[in-house]
C-alpha cells in the first residue's frame, strides 16, 4: 500500500467511502465482535474488515470501548495495512471533545500526511467507543453522514461486547464466591481459612488491600489482625489500629473508598473485614459488594465451626478435673520443646509432683475431698507457670510441668516455690477443719541430665523418688550420685 | 515490537530504542502507553493481577508509595553513576536508603510567558513579586477580550481547576512561597495540614488570581493538553502556568510539527511572602520486584537513560534529560535553558512520604474544591476552609489506615 497523493483540486477523494454502503460495512464488522470471544480478536477482525472495505482511503483502523466505570477510552484493536495487534492506549472520556462524546459527530484532525478520523459510536446518550480511522485524505462534509452511519452500526457490535464482558466478570465473580465459600467449608485450620478469606476479597474482588481483625471468644477485643495484598500474600499487622464504632451492618468508610463488613454469627461478633481502595481511591464496583458480603456470611460459618472444632480438640487435651493437659498431648510438647532446646542451645526443666499421701486424704475424708485438694495443686501450679511453660496431670495424684529455659538455680527455686505454696494452701472443709497438702518434687535437666525426653522423663521419675525417700514435702534434682543411690 | 503502530509515542520510543534492539535483538519490547492522568491506577491494576510491567516510567513523587508496597526492585550496584541536574532529582529515586529506580526526565513549574505580550505591556512593571504579577495580570484582565479568544487581548493565565494532580503539581511552589509548610506539618502528623493557617496566603492569592483571570466552567476545566494549546496555538492567555516543555522542544528544534505560534519565555513562580519556590519533579525508571527479566530490564533502563536514547527523546518529546551532559552540555549557553536549569536547581520535590501518591490526589481534589469556593465566595470563607478541614480528615484516615507496611 502505497500513499496516495492527494487530489490536486485540494478536495478529499475517497473513492470507497463514497461508494460503499457504510451501514452494510458496519454491520458485518459488528457480527465480526458478536461471537463468543470477547477478547481484542473480535475488535481486530471488525478492524479487518473495515480495513478491507475502505483499502483505498483507510491506512490504520483503531477501535476504542468506553469503560464506563473509569471512564476511560481503552483501545482494543489496531490494524494496518501490515497487520494487526491487540490495542494499548487510553484516552480520559474527556479528554474528547464534546462534539463527539456528547453530540456524537465525528471529528477529525491533521496528522501531517494523512488525517485522523474519530467516528463516535453512539449508545444512547453516551457512546459505547470510538473508531479511528487514518485516512490519507481529509473527509468531505457531504460524507460525513455516511461514516456516522458506520459508526452507529458499529455500536451494536460495541454493545455486545460491553454486555458480553459484564456477564463474565460476574459470573467470574460468582465463581470465586463459590470456590471460595466451598474451600471456608473445607478448611480445617483457622488460619489457612481467614488467609484464604482475605486473599479472595483482593484477588477475586479486585480491592487493594483486604485487612481481617479476629476478635476473642468474647467479641469485644481484636485477639489477631491479617491484611492481604495481591502479589504479596498474607501478613499479619504488628499492632492492631483504632477501630470505628462497629456497628451491624457493612458501612462505608467516610473518607476513603473502603467497606467495614462485620462478621457476626447470630449476635457474637466474629471478626470485622475492611475492604479498600486506599492507593488507587477508585470507588469499588457496586456489583462486588453484596457478593463480599455474602462471602462474609460463609466466613463466619466457617470461623465459627474452626472455634467450635479447636475447642473440641482443646478439651480433648485437657483432663477433666484440673484442666491442665493431658499425659499424651504432654509427651508431645516435651518432645517439641527439647527440640527447640537443642536450637537455642540452653536447658529445659522437667518438674515432676507427686502429692504426699494422698491414699489418706481420700480415705479419710471422701473422695470430693481428695479432688477438691488435686484441684487445689492444679491452680498452685498453673500460678507458678511463666508464658511458654506447659503442665500436665499424669494420672492419679502425679503432675508434671514443663519449663523451657531453666537452669539449676532456677529450677531448684521454682521447685522450693511450689512445695512452699501447696503447703500454705490447705483445703478449707465446711466444718471449719483444714486438710494440710504437701508435695514432693523431682526435677531433670535436658540436656545436663538426660539426651531425649524418655531419659529425661525417667530422671525427673527419679529425682521424685528421692525427694519420697528423703521424707516427702521436699523436692530433689536428678545427679549421676543420686541414681547410684537408687541402685542404677 | 509490538507499540501501538500509530502511536507517536511509539514512533518515537522504536526509533530511541534501536541501539537497545541491536544489541538485544532477541528481546521482544512491549511498549505500553497511558496518559498520566490514569498511569498510577493502571500500574496499580497490573500489580494486583500479577502483571506489573517490567519496567515502568514512574512518575518521581510515586516512588515512596511504591517502595513502601514492595514493588521496586533495587537498583544493581554501579549501573550508572553520572552526574544529575540536581541533587534532589537522586532524592526521588532513594527511598530510605535504597536507590530504586533511575531518575529519567525532570520538569519544575514556572511560568511561561507570551514575549509579545510582555514587550507590549509590562513597561517596566515586575513579575518576580507577586504584587507585581498581580498587578500585570490585573491590567491584563481589563483589557482582555472577554467575548473570544483573542490573541491580541488574551486573558492573563492559563490555569485550571481540575481535581487532578497536575493542580496541585502546578499550584503547590504559590502555596509554599505563600508559606504554606506542607513538608513540616505532614511529618509531624498535625491535624491541620491543608486548614493550617499557613496555607491562607497562598489560596487567597490562588483566588484572586482567578477572578482577574475570569476564570469560569468553562475555562477553569480546560483539561492540560488543550489548556497548553489553547495557549501555545490559540493565543488566549498570556501566561501558563506549567513545564516548559513546548520552550525546550522549540529551543532544540524550532521545526516540531507543533510549535508555539508566539515567542514564548520561562520564567520562574514569582516570590511571595515566604520567597521563591519551585516544585521539581519528572519521571523514574524503575524495574518491578517481580520481574522474571530483571537483569534485561536494568540494561533497557541503562539505555534509556543514555544520550542516544535521550538525544532522539528530547527533541521530540521536550523532556529534560535528567542527567548531565549531552543536552546540558549542548544548550548550555541557551538563555532559555539557563533559566529553566536554575529553577530546577532551585526546585524542591514533594515530601518523600510513604502514602504521597494518594495524599497527592486528595490534596489536588481537595484544592480544586477551594479554588471553585474561593471564585463563589470572593475570599477565604468559612466554606473554603470547611473544605480544608474536610480534606484534612481524609488525609488523617489515610495515614491512620496505612497499616500495611509489608515486614
Amino acid at each position: 500500500m502505497s500513499h496516495r497523493e492527494p487530489s490536486s483540486t485540494g478536495l478529499a477523494q475517497m473513492v470507497q467511502v463514497e461508494s460503499q454502503d457504510l451501514s452494510a460495512l458496519g454491520n458485518r464488522a459488528a457480527l465480526a465482535m458478536c461471537g463468543a470471544d470477547t477478547s481484542y480478536r473480535s475488535f481486530q477482525a471488525a478492524c479487518q474488515t473495515i480495513l478491507d472495505g475502505l483499502h483505498d482511503d483507510v491506512e490504520q483502523v483503531r477501535l476504542y470501548l468506553l469503560d464506563p466505570v473509569d471512564r476511560m477510552l481503552h483501545e482494543e484493536a489496531v490494524v494496518d495495512h501490515f497487520g494487526g495487534q491487540e490495542g494499548a492506549d487510553l484516552i480520559p472520556l474527556y479528554q474528547l471533545p464534546d462534539e463527539l462524546t456528547a453530540k456524537h459527530l465525528s471529528v477529525q484532525h491533521n496528522l501531517g500526511e494523512q488525517w485522523e478520523i474519530l467516528v463516535p459510536l453512539p449508545a444512547q446518550d453516551q457512546i459505547a467507543g470510538v473508531l479511528a480511522l487514518v485516512c490519507f485524505q481529509k473527509l468531505p462534509p457531504h460524507l460525513d453522514e455516511k461514516i456516522l452511519r458506520l459508526g452507529r452500526s458499529l455500536a451494536v457490535g460495541a454493545l455486545f461486547v460491553r454486555r458480553s464482558r459484564e456477564a463474565e466478570r460476574a459470573s467470574t465473580l460468582l465463581k470465586a464466591v463459590t470456590e471460595t465459600s466451598g474451600k471456608l467449608q473445607g478448611l480445617e485450620g483457622r488460619n489457612l481459612l481467614l488467609e484464604n478469606f482475605v486473599t479472595t476479597a483482593v484477588e477475586a474482588f479486585g480491592f487493594d488491600r483486604a485487612t481481617l481483625f479476629v476478635f476473642d471468644d468474647n467479641g469485644r477485643k481484636v485477639k489477631s489482625a491479617i491484611c492481604a495484598r495481591t502479589g504479596f500474600g498474607v501478613f499479619p499487622l504488628p499492632g492492631v489500629p483504632d477501630l470505628p464504632p462497629l456497628s451491624d451492618k457493612p458501612a462505608p468508610h467516610p473518607h476513603l473508598p473502603g467497606l467495614w463488613i462485620p462478621i457476626r454469627m447470630g449476635s457474637r461478633r466474629l471478626g470485622l473485614l475492611f475492604v479498600d481502595n486506599i492507593y488507587t481511591l477508585e470507588p469499588p464496583s457496586r456489583d462486588v459488594i453484596q457478593p463480599l458480603v455474602d462471602l462474609a456470611s460463609q466466613a463466619a460459618l466457617a470461623l465459627e465451626n474452626a472455634r467450635l472444632i479447636e475447642r473440641l480438640r482443646e478439651t480433648a487435651l485437657r483432663d477433666d478435673l484440673t484442666g491442665l493437659y493431658r499425659s499424651g498431648y504432654f509427651q508431645e510438647r516435651v518432645k517439641e520443646e527439647l527440640a527447640n532446646s537443642r536450637r537455642r542451645k540452653d536447658s529445659t526443666g522437667l518438674i515432676m509432683l507427686d502429692l504426699d499421701h494422698f491414699k489418706e486424704i481420700n480415705d479419710t475424708y471422701g473422695h470430693p475431698v481428695g479432688d477438691e485438694v488435686l484441684l487445689r495443686v492444679a491452680d498452685r501450679i498453673r500460678q507458678s507457670l511463666r508464658v511458654g511453660d506447659t503442665a500436665c496431670r499424669k494420672g492419679g495424684d502425679e503432675f508434671i510441668v514443663l519449663v523451657p529455659h531453666l537452669n539449676a538455680e532456677q529450677a531448684g527455686k521454682m521447685a522450693q516455690r511450689l512445695v512452699d505454696e501447696v503447703k500454705s494452701s490447705p483445703v478449707e472443709l465446711p466444718d471449719g477443719r483444714k486438710v494440710e497438702i504437701g508435695i514432693s518434687v523431682g526435677v531433670a535437666l535436658y540436656p545436663t541430665n538426660a539426651g531425649n525426653w524418655q531419659d529425661l522423663w525417667t530422671r525427673a521419675d527419679e529425682a521424685l523418688y528421692l525427694a519420697k525417700q528423703a521424707g516427702r514435702g521436699q523436692w530433689a534434682m536428678w545427679t549421676p550420685q543420686a541414681k547410684m543411690s537408687l541402685g542404677g | 515490537m509490538p507499540t501501538q503502530v500509530g502511536s507517536r509515542t511509539g514512533k518515537l520510543f522504536n526509533r530511541a530504542v534501536t541501539s537497545f534492539r541491536k544489541a538485544n535483538p532477541s528481546v521482544a519490547l512491549e511498549l505500553r502507553v497511558i496518559p498520566w492522568s490514569n498511569a498510577w491506577g493502571e500500574i496499580m491494576r497490573a500489580f494486583k493481577q500479577g502483571e506489573p510491567p517490567d519496567v515502568m516510567q514512574v512518575g518521581s513523587s510515586w516512588m515512596g508509595t511504591l517502595a513502601h508496597l514492595g514493588h521496586l526492585a533495587r537498583v544493581p550496584d554501579g549501573l550508572d553513576s553520572r552526574g544529575l541536574v540536581a541533587d534532589w532529582v537522586g532524592e526521588c529515586a532513594t527511598i530510605n536508603g535504597v536507590k530504586l529506580g533511575l531518575p529519567w526526565v525532570v520538569e519544575c513549574s514556572g511560568l511561561i510567558a507570551r514575549r509579545d505580550i510582555l514587550d507590549a505591556h509590562l513597561k517596566g512593571g515586575d513579575l518576580s513579586s507577586w504584587k507585581g504579577f498581580m498587578s500585570f495580570c490585573r491590567d491584563l484582565g481589563e483589557h482582555a477580550n472577554k467575548q473570544e479568544i483573542d490573541p491580541r487581548r488574551p486573558l492573563p493565565v492559563g490555569i485550571t481547576c481540575r481535581p487532578e494532580p497536575v493542580t496541585l503539581h502546578n499550584l503547590h511552589p504559590w502555596l509554599i512561597s505563600g508559606g504554606w509548610k506542607l513538608s513540616e506539618l505532614l511529618g509531624k502528623g498535625a491535624s491541620q495540614i491543608l486548614s493550617h493557617k499557613s496555607s491562607r496566603p497562598g489560596l487567597e492569592y490562588l483566588g484572586e488570581l482567578l477572578r482577574v483571570n475570569r476564570t469560569d466552567e468553562d475555562s477553569g476545566t480546560i483539561q492540560p493538553y488543550r489548556l497548553s494549546m489553547d495557549f501555545y496555538q490559540e493565543g488566549r492567555f498570556a501566561f501558563l502556568i506549567g513545564n516548559p516543555w513546548m520552550i525546550v522542544r522549540n529551543e532544540i528544534d524550532p521545526t516540531a510539527s507543533v510549535e508555539s505560534r508566539w515567542p514564548v519565555t520561562f520564567l520562574p513562580i514569582p516570590a511571595g511572602p515566604a520567597g521563591l519556590a519551585t516544585r521539581g519533579g519528572g519521571s523514574i525508571l524503575a524495574v518491578s520486584s517481580r520481574s522474571r527479566n530483571q537483569e534485561l530490564a536494568w540494561k533497557l533502563v541503562k539505555n534509556m537513560i543514555g544520550p542516544s536514547f535521550m538525544d532522539v527523546w528530547t527533541q521530540s518529546s521536550g523532556d529534560l534529560p535528567a542527567h548531565l551532559g549531552g543536552f546540558w552540555t549542548r544548550n548550555g549557553e541557551h538563555p532559555e535553558i539557563q533559566r529553566i536549569r536554575k529553577s530546577l536547581e532551585a526546585a524542591k520535590n514533594y515530601p518523600a512520604h510513604p502514602m504521597w501518591a494518594t495524599i497527592e490526589r486528595v490534596l489536588a481534589r481537595g484544592l480544586s474544591d477551594i479554588l471553585w469556593s474561593l471564585l463563589a465566595n470572593q475570599n477565604l470563607s468559612e466554606q473554603g476552609m470547611s473544605i480544608a478541614a474536610t480534606v484534612d480528615e481524609e488525609l488523617h484516615s489515610i495515614l491512620q489506615l496505612a497499616w500495611d507496611r509489608h515486614p
